[in-house]
């Protein structure tokens, strides 16, 4: 790894940190324990994640997944491998798309920071619902499942407009520029 | 490597992953959990935004309020270990020494651990009691050194073991009670006796008398010819006898079984062992409780969870500056959560309204005229908060609060779990009645958010 390149990464973890101190500080300020108000709060490190992910090079997809879930670790209870398994399903389904869609547009990294969401939402309530709810019955009901996508709905809401207004200006934050340097044999 | 080969590995890791995050395997977890250790950068990356957060002014009336709480949490810690004195039942003569309990050995429901604080007296065979009830006798005792000097963990097989048996009779069935001789240990179904599941029964072995109709149950073992020193509990309370509705379908033989006085699951706070020991015979033993623990003041980083289903916060601070895993957090003697994860230099902290958050619980009754001033509810788990922010709690009630009308309570945290001390404040709740288990809704301290300076509780851990 050229030294340029860790030095993104490196840049990469300062912005999503700073992103995320910022909205959770903020957050913290206004209802100490989070409440309802979270829900209506982006997930900035997975908006990160769809932004970046739609536009690096495909090679770099899962080092920026990996970064940044490693950034949300620093600010959630949520077991690591939850993070790490909700991130990397999101990193596959651009990688995915990116082989036979156009995803950079407006509309398309839009949708899928929604689905992303979402999903990423909805998984980590399930794992906590399993872990420590529903321990004695398996696994969460459906009724249940579609009660935490109807929570999370917000959020995702949020988070794709944020994707869709700025995705592309997040992807080109200043220290990133040597993620897109084109590899020369 | 080929881009397709990297996909399908892709792949099978976050499979992998899935199933980690749903099934977890605990060395996996701990490997995992090392990616967090590099989380602290990470949160300090914001600190110059830390001023943004609350404002930590506290006025003469936070003040004042802080003071209250401070004194009832006092009142509460003597309080406590005073519940293992008897009050009607005079025991036998000698030493009886307080323990507090302190955990389940290997998270074994039928056996209690407990600390003693003065090594050296207590053997395996002792009876073991809590106010006027028999609670099982000492099976282990292993002694351990701490900061402050040795102390003991002692394992007590508690009467609800399968194994566990005691001799007793009922009093009022004459005066020597021999209508009504029998032996007592191990657990009954509920249901037999039309009860709910989250109620225990003593089962009761060979009666001497099959019709016994009921009556209060009290610890008789032979002085001579009996096990070990477990006559010492004789006049101890078991509980209320009671006859199932319908016979044994095997042996379509009546079953007895005796309702305990005490919360054997989760109630069981603080005990006496009775050693039968005379003063002369130890010298001076100072019955006082050495401090069982300490306190450290600990910074947090001012986030929210990034997750809004859960609630909890960073320390940045960890394993290094003592914090230890099941520890709690407190404001003065609020308690604001518990640590569920450390490394050598961050741990994680639940909040109450996260359902990772279980504490042992005191309620004192906040109307006047109440029989006792306070109650014993056992272990309160959290369901998280309602709309209004109010922490929703699970109770048992295994026994239900006293009979009446629903009744408001300040409650504490009480003994049983060594990272928790007891007598701090969770909030108030009205108190539902009958039997449960209850959601009690937790309207927490007023001013709840104003948080001066933290503390990390710094204990030994119970052996397992």
């Amino acid at each position: 790894m050229k030294s340029s390149t860790g030095i993104a990464w490196l840049m990469l973890v300062v912005w999503a940190a700073l992103a995320a101190s910022v909205q959770l500080a903020w957050t913290h300020r206004i209802v100490p324990f989070g409440g309802h108000l979270a829900w209506w709060l982006p997930d900035v490190c997975l908006a990160l994640l769809v932004a970046i992910a739609v536009h690096v090079p495909m090679r770099h997809v899962m080092g920026a997944t990996l970064v940044l879930a490693i950034v949300r670790l620093g600010f959630t209870q949520d077991p690591p491998a939850a993070v790490l398994a909700g991130y990397g399903w999101v990193a596959l389904l651009v990688q995915g798309l990116r082989t036979g869609v156009e995803v950079r547009g407006v509309v398309p990294r839009s949708l899928i920071a929604f689905a992303a969401s979402l999903g990423v939402a909805v998984w980590g309530q399930v794992v906590h619902a399993t872990r420590h709810g529903f321990q004695a019955h398996g696994l969460v009901p459906s009724e249940e499942v579609l009660a935490m996508a109807q929570r999370s709905l917000p959020q995702a809401l949020v988070t794709c407009v944020l994707v869709g207004a700025l995705g592309a200006g997040m992807a080109r934050l200043p220290g990133l520029s040597p993620l897109y340097q084109v590899r020369r044999f | 490597m080929g881009s397709r080969r990297r996909g399908g590995l892709q792949v099978v890791v976050c499979l992998v992953l899935t199933v980690l995050s749903l099934w977890p395997v605990a060395p996996v977890e701990r490997i995992l959990s090392m990616l967090a250790w590099g989380t602290r950068p990470v949160l300090l990356v914001g600190r110059p935004l830390w001023g943004v957060g609350h404002s930590f002014a506290a006025d003469d009336e936070d003040q004042a309020r802080w003071e209250r709480e401070a004194e009832e949490s006092a009142f509460l810690e003597d309080w406590v270990r005073e519940q293992a004195v008897p009050r009607s039942v005079s025991s036998a003569s000698g030493v009886a020494l307080h323990a507090e309990a302190v955990g389940r050995p290997e998270g074994k429901l039928d056996s209690l651990l407990v600390r003693v604080w003065h090594p050296g007296i207590v053997r395996v065979g002792m009876p073991v009691t809590t106010g006027d009830h028999y609670v099982g006798l000492v099976e282990r005792v292993r002694l351990r050194q701490g900061p402050e000097g040795p102390f003991e963990d002692v394992s007590v097989q508690l009467i609800t073991s399968g194994q566990a048996r005691i001799q007793a009779s009922l009093m009022d069935r004459g005066a020597e009670g021999e209508d009504g001789r029998f032996v007592v240990g191990g657990l009954l179904a509920p249901e037999d006796f039309e009860l709910g599941p989250e109620r225990e029964v003593l089962a009761v072995h060979h009666p001497s008398n099959r019709k016994l109709e009921g009556g209060e149950v009290f610890v008789n073992e032979p002085l001579d010819g009996g096990r070990d020193a477990a006559w010492l509990a004789n006049g101890f309370r078991l509980g209320t006898l009671r006859r199932a509705p319908k016979p044994e379908e095997a042996t379509r033989e009546t079953l007895l079984g005796v309702l305990p006085g005490v919360d054997f699951e989760s109630g069981l706070y603080q005990v006496l062992i009775h050693t039968g020991w005379t003063r002369e015979e130890l010298g001076p033993v100072h019955d006082e409780e050495v401090q069982r623990g300490r306190w450290v003041t600990i910074q947090r980083a001012p986030y929210v969870d990034g997750a809004p289903w859960r609630e909890g916060f960073k320390l940045i601070q960890g394993a290094r500056a003592g914090v230890q895993v099941g520890a709690a957090v407190a404001h003065g003697v609020r308690i604001v959560g518990r640590v569920t994860a450390v490394g050598p230099w961050h741990a994680d902290v639940v909040g109450p309204g996260d359902s990772d958050f279980a504490v042992p619980g005191i309620a004192v009754w906040l109307h006047e005229g109440a029989d006792s001033a306070t109650f014993v509810m056992g272990r309160l788990r959290s369901l998280g908060r309602d709309a209004e922010g109010r922490v929703l709690l699970r109770w048992p009630a295994t026994l239900a609060a006293p009979a009446g009308e629903p009744v408001r309570a300040r409650l504490y945290t009480g003994s049983g779990d060594p990272g928790v001390p007891r007598g701090l404040l969770l909030g108030e709740a009205e108190i539902p009645v009958g039997p449960g288990p209850h959601v009690l809704v937790l309207e927490p301290p007023a001013d709840s958010d104003v948080w001066t300076e933290l503390r990390v509780f710094a204990f030994e851990e119970a052996l397992r």
